[in-house]
């Protein structure tokens, strides 16, 4: 275990990417045991990949830059503005209501943390908000969307850890929520100390932009009604949310829409293939580990440090934090659930509260330097030195930080939406 | 070598990619269909997981090697940046440990390609079947030993390209493809 862990290590170091990393560490042990055939690398790998419920992850993508193709993003903003626009610092609320919109309709959070770069933040700036306020809010914001479902990162861990996705997605309803109350309301505050303009409620306004919004917000509708009403499976749920994205596409954009298929789905491959290269890796890895009882001795291991459920679940998350640093979520979910997830059971730790957490640090991550991918993002579009988008995404860190004790304290915000709605966690 | 790349380059781009899309394209319609045809019909395919399953993951193998040219596979570049910002020198040792990294990459998938090789050709001996029995499933391995082929041919052409870095001549860079984090 050693010898793989450190090969890993060097490895990673090293800048291999990560998968390999894993496949080859597991490799080199592999090579060495005169029990197992290194063709178990290229059969672990094609079998962990091959499941229906994986294919959740594509057509997610998809359907998110679908839907992102059509100009919804600054639909949802005009309609984010005219509801919540006349609040204090009613633009930067307007702002956080879009990204949780735009969140439950799918997408990437670069892309929304970019996209909300070039709509919001020049706006907020012609508007008298200081630039780094605007940076920092929009990248932070950005990462709310891995909370509201369908989010990957939630698919990712249901996949890893046997956990119900349907359960997982109602999971991160609350926390998300409470996200974006967070940042709002860190807005609200800065926005009063700086005295910063707000503008006006105009009902009609609210009636047309609403009207305009309503096709696109739709789509959450049909998700996740049809995963509480049991008529889709996650995967099948994707598959509609496909659908309606085409569909809407083809109202709104015709002929444009169709001649952008391809290009859309060579983007979400692009991204998929990141993804699962990545997760066939770790099946091979997860494999190897299985096949050496490493889940049990590790679970045996810290489980006889004496450590309480409360104390395991703050050294994980001062783990993810760290990690955050370096690598990004994928790879932060990848790489570390499989560990901790057994601890965690053995722990009795509820797995759906366990992914709401790790979720939460995930989000968190994309604002921590060196590596936090929002702070690039929103640094590159809207031109502001990346020092300042750090700065000002601290407030906003500290919201999303005080979200993740309130989690950790009080499981049933990540646990009772599904309780209501969904009965079985294991599936 | 440079004009080897632009066929290459041209391959996955115009044949692969495109393949790859509509496989995507394909297999959308028909989890979309099977769910029309269950609550409007109620009937469904049989075949109707597998084909999902099974031709998108062909697809996104086939796109292992062209994120592999954009540079998107996910790694840890802390000490890359640390010696970036450490000076020319620091500069020369990242190009290394980057050629390093590839070397090693590569390597290995060609030991993966080398190992999958017989399980491609033992499923088709034996004529191995999805669970459906709809479907061979020899030809889902062989995407996947492509997949990683293709993947190997591509970091072959970025060893090339490193050398010639480290040799102080220019060569061509893939931009990368926003969007790496998905929600």
């Amino acid at each position: 275990m050693h010898i793989v862990g450190i090969i890993v290590l060097v490895l990673l170091v090293l800048s291999v990417p990560i998968g390999i990393a894993l496949s080859a560490a597991s490799a080199a042990y592999i090579l060495i045991d005169p029990l197992l055939e290194p063709v178990v690398i290229f059969k672990a790998f094609f079998s962990f990949i091959g499941r229906y419920s994986l294919m959740a992850i594509p057509l997610f993508i998809y359907a998110g830059f679908l839907m992102e193709r059509t100009g919804l993003v600054a639909q949802l903003f005009r309609f984010a503005d005219a509801l919540v626009g006349w609040l204090p610092g009613g633009f930067g609320v307007a702002t956080v209501l879009a990204c949780v919109l735009f969140g439950a309709i799918s997408g990437s959070s670069v892309a929304m943390a970019a996209a909300m770069s070039v709509i919001a933040i020049p706006e907020m700036t012609k508007r008298g908000y200081p630039a780094w306020f605007a940076g920092g809010l929009v990248a932070t914001a950005g990462g709310i969307a891995m909370l509201i479902p369908p989010s990957i990162i939630l698919i990712l861990y249901g996949i890893v850890t046997e956990t119900s996705i349907v359960a997982l997605f109602f999971a991160g309803v609350i926390p998300g929520l409470l996200l974006a109350l967070g940042n709002a309301l860190s807005v609200i505050v800065i926005a009063w100390i700086l005295k910063l303009p707000r503008g006006t409620f105009e009902g009609r306004r609210l009636w047309v932009e609403f009207g305009r919004s309503a096709p696109a917000l739709g789509m959450p509708v049909v998700i996740l009604g049809g995963l509480y009403g049991g008529l889709f499976t996650p995967t099948e749920a994707a598959a509609a949310a496909c659908g309606y994205a085409l569909l809407y596409g083809l109202v709104m954009e015709r002929g444009k829409f169709i001649a952008g298929l391809v290009p859309t789905a060579c983007r979400a491959l692009n991204l998929t293939a990141v993804v699962l290269f990545l997760v066939g890796s770790v099946g091979v890895f997860q494999f190897l580990a299985a096949n050496l009882y490493w889940p049990q001795k590790i679970t045996e291991a810290v489980t006889g440090w004496g450590l309480t459920p409360l104390g395991f679940l703050f050294a994980y998350m001062g783990v993810l934090m760290l990690l955050g640093m370096f690598v990004d979520g994928i790879a932060m979910v990848l790489l570390t659930v499989p560990v901790a997830f057994p601890v965690a059971y053995a722990l009795k730790i509820d797995p759906v509260h366990l992914a709401i957490m790790v979720t939460l640090a995930v989000e968190m991550s994309v604002v921590t330097p060196p590596v936090g991918l929002n702070l690039f993002a929103v640094s590159g579009t809207a031109k502001i030195p990346i020092t300042q988008v750090m700065r000002g995404s601290v407030p906003f860190f500290l919201s999303d930080f005080l979200v993740l004790m309130l989690v950790i304290f009080f499981p049933v915000l990540a646990t009772w939406l599904p309780s209501v709605l969904v009965k079985t966690v294991f599936q | 070598m440079e004009k080897a790349y632009a066929v290459w380059r041209a391959f996955q781009e115009k044949i692969l990619a495109r393949a790859a899309a509509l496989l995507l394209i394909g297999c959308t319609l028909i989890a979309l269909l099977e769910v029309v045809r269950r609550y409007a019909f109620g009937h469904s395919f049989e075949w109707q997981q597998d084909a999902v399953t099974f031709f998108i993951v062909s697809a996104v193998f086939l796109y292992f090697g062209i994120s592999q040219r954009h540079g998107e596979h996910l790694n840890v570049t802390v000490l890359l940046e640390a010696l970036s910002a450490a000076g020319p020198r620091g500069r020369v040792a990242v190009e290394a440990i980057k050629l390093f990294a590839l070397v090693v990459s590569f390597l290995f998938l060609l030991l993966v390609v080398w190992w999958g090789l017989p399980e491609v050709l033992e499923s088709r001996h034996y004529a191995t079947r999805t669970e459906s029995l709809a479907f061979p499933m020899w030809p889902f391995l062989a995407a996947l030993l492509l997949g990683f082929a293709f993947m190997a041919v591509t970091m072959l052409f970025q060893i090339w390209f490193e050398i010639q870095k480290l040799r102080g001549r220019s060569v061509p860079e893939e931009a990368p493809v926003l969007d790496r984090m998905p929600d």
